[in-house]
């Protein structure tokens, strides 16, 4: 509701056209959905508090959960600065052994496997046959 | 139409094109038969490969993925008693327990033959019907666009499978971050806080990927490891004629349920399956059996989930309004490739859009026969443990979003989304209808400013006009039919109390 509110405010600062007295302003439609959106949140905290529910019934995770999923998310943005330095194959090398270890997963023929071949496939479909140039950073 | 017809057929015939239709058709029935992975995550992770690619080609690769994907469900609904996509969860009512029996080949048979005969009945209604809705609809004004967009939007909000007011909330954000970047009627920015990248507004694609598949990835890693054993051994794929004779009545009844109810904006193929099983447990001469494991149990809602894939291209090709949650990425991925749905569509790409139903129709005879060969392959696909494939899908969400215009931007956007789609679903909210009022956000917008304009901001205009009152009625009545069907479900009970008593 906060972030609601907060860009509604935001749309104060849109500048306004000359035509404005004839022709909506560029403030007019986002203000509307962001009333609606308004709307309906308060309802549904209205609705949360009558029925004594917090939002789904949400039990919030478990230690090793936790670890895994941040840590995933984490991995991801890791990816995303580092790859711009270190280039974007070892990049994925690295995120696919990173990741694997962080689930947990003990078979190194298999965590090989995967992190050598997706790098592979990438370079092949995206480099080669659909010509993206991926930041190549100091290594590859 | 049909000499056109056939020459979207001779399109599609070309060899790449029919290659193209083909890895659709195989990638989709992969990743329909692994649970968690969903067609329209498989969707938005298939669009990067067809940046360079011919339209016909590249779409009809999405719309075979989306056909594929919905029969490649059953697989693991028939052998783990896990549905594959949420439109096979009717499919393990019968289909698992054939499988206990040792009928898994004759049930993963049944489910291919009824959900490719329910795809291309589906796929001809698309053909007759979409080029009248087309005639039909270029007459509409912006008032008549107006209404319609937020007809489509209300009905997914309303038809989701979880609570309306999230979904509604949901709609409501798409159709916001539609207006981040620069408005096309004034030339000011919106929310674009400096950013020469939110000056373009914020694009599809990274935000698709991010909500349906890098979510994805989260949940998985919230899950943990998780390896299917299959033990059971696949023989006898095909069912006896006299087995396909016993159920043509629930094929047919089926194929017409299914495709009605994917025509309607909502989430189709789920809803059309567990009514398609309904119906047929309902007509059905061995009633009893049902839930044991019967052939039927798989025929009605197999052929009711596939045939909804045509009719949710109806709406989609005709109107620009999806019928789907996969159909409004394909409608992104038609925006990609320079196409705007609707009316204008069958007129400015014609050849597109027949190129479009003639794949379509090719991939269900494809699925049919790729999937009646490769069932043993593609049952081992559900051995496949999860830790090998989401690192891969997550190195797939961040190439594929780099790759839109080849800027790390769009990755950032991929992972903003990714995480806000997986805290979402954490609180019970449904990707889909945010995909959707992204998707509408925009012909929402400019209908409503444009009747403003055009009318001197008489703001009922829209209750002037027929289609325009039409729509909006519906809207209407989607929004408030789960108020109506819980008063009357509560006025039942009342009437039926002191007979209880």
């Amino acid at each position: 509701m906060t972030f609601l509110l907060v860009l509604y405010g935001v749309s104060y600062t849109f500048p306004k056209s000359v035509m404005s007295e004839t022709h909506t302003s560029a403030a007019f439609f986002p203000r509307v959905v962001l009333i609606l959106a308004m709307g309906l949140t308060a309802i549904l905290i209205i609705t949360n508090i009558v029925r004594r529910e917090t939002s789904s019934g949400y039990k919030g995770l478990e230690r090793e959960q936790k670890l895994r999923v941040f840590g995933s998310m984490g991995l991801a943005l890791a990816f995303a600065l580092g790859a711009v330095f270190i280039g974007t194959f070892v990049s994925v090398f690295l995120l696919i052994i990173a990741m694997m270890a962080l689930w947990g997963v003990r078979n190194k023929v298999a965590i090989l496997a995967v992190a050598l071949l997706t790098p592979l496939f990438v370079y092949v479909i995206f480099t080669k046959i659909l010509l993206v140039q991926f930041p190549r950073g100091f290594l590859f | 139409m049909l000499e056109q017809l056939l020459l979207g057929a001779n399109t599609i015939l070309q060899p790449w094109n029919f290659l193209a239709v083909l890895v659709g058709v195989v990638s989709g029935i992969i990743i329909g038969a692994l649970p968690g992975l969903t067609s329209p995550m498989g969707v938005a992770l298939l669009i990067p490969f067809t940046y360079g690619m011919d339209k016909v080609p590249a779409i009809c690769m999405l719309v075979a993925l989306y056909c594929g994907g919905t029969y490649g469900g059953s697989i693991s609904a028939i052998l783990v008693h896990a549905p594959g996509t949420p439109a096979a969860a009717a499919t393990t009512f019968d289909g698992y327990p054939l499988a206990q029996k040792g009928m898994a080949g004759k049930a993963l048979g049944m489910a291919c033959i009824s959900s490719g005969l329910g795809g291309l009945f589906s796929v001809i209604v698309l053909i007759l019907l979409a080029p009248v809705l087309a005639e039909i609809a270029i007459k509409f004004g912006p008032p008549e666009y107006f209404a319609l967009a937020v007809f489509g939007l209300s009905m997914i909000s309303s038809l989701g499978a979880r609570s309306t007011l999230k979904n509604l909330i949901g709609g409501a954000l798409g159709v916001f971050l539609a207006t981040v970047g620069t408005d096309e009627m004034s030339g000011f920015t919106r929310y674009d806080f400096g950013s020469t990248h939110l000056m373009d507004g914020i694009s599809f694609i990274p935000v698709m990927i991010g909500l349906f598949a890098a979510a994805e990835v989260f949940r998985q890693a919230e899950a943990g490891i998780r390896k299917v054993m299959l033990d059971k051994k696949i023989t006898g794929l095909l069912p006896s004629w006299g087995e396909i004779k016993e159920v043509k009545a629930t094929l047919l009844r089926s194929s017409l349920i299914g495709t009605f109810i994917g025509i309607l904006p909502a989430e189709g193929g789920t809803v059309a399956s567990f009514i398609g099983y309904n119906e047929a447990k309902r007509f059905s001469k061995q009633r009893e059996k049902f839930g044991t494991g019967i052939l039927e149990g798989v025929a009605g809602p197999e052929t009711a989930n596939n045939a909804a894939t045509g009719g949710a291209m109806v709406p989609t090709l005709a109107l620009g309004i999806p019928g789907s949650g996969t159909t409004a990425v394909i409608l992104g991925a038609l925006l990609i490739h320079g196409m705007r749905p609707g009316p204008l569509l069958f007129i400015q790409h014609a050849n597109v859009v027949y190129g479009i139903f003639a794949g379509m129709f090719l991939a269900n005879l494809i699925f049919l026969v790729v999937g009646l060969g490769g069932a043993k392959l593609f049952s081992q696909i559900v051995r496949i443990p999860n830790y090998v494939l989401t690192p891969i899908i997550l190195v797939l969400c961040i190439v594929g979003s780099y790759s839109l215009h080849n800027n790390m931007a769009d990755v950032w956007v991929m992972l903003i989304s990714g995480v806000i789609g997986y805290k979402m679903r954490e609180h019970g909210f449904s990707a889909a209808p945010i995909v959707l009022g992204l998707v509408l956000g925009e012909l929402i917008e400019i209908s409503l400013r444009r009747s403003l304009i055009v009318f001197e901001n008489n703001p009922f205009i829209f209750f002037t006009r027929p289609y325009s009152i039409l729509f909006l009625l519906l809207t209407a009545l989607g929004l408030f039919s789960p108020l109506i069907r819980s008063l009357i479900e509560n006025r039942g009970f009342r009437k039926n109390k002191p007979t209880q008593q």
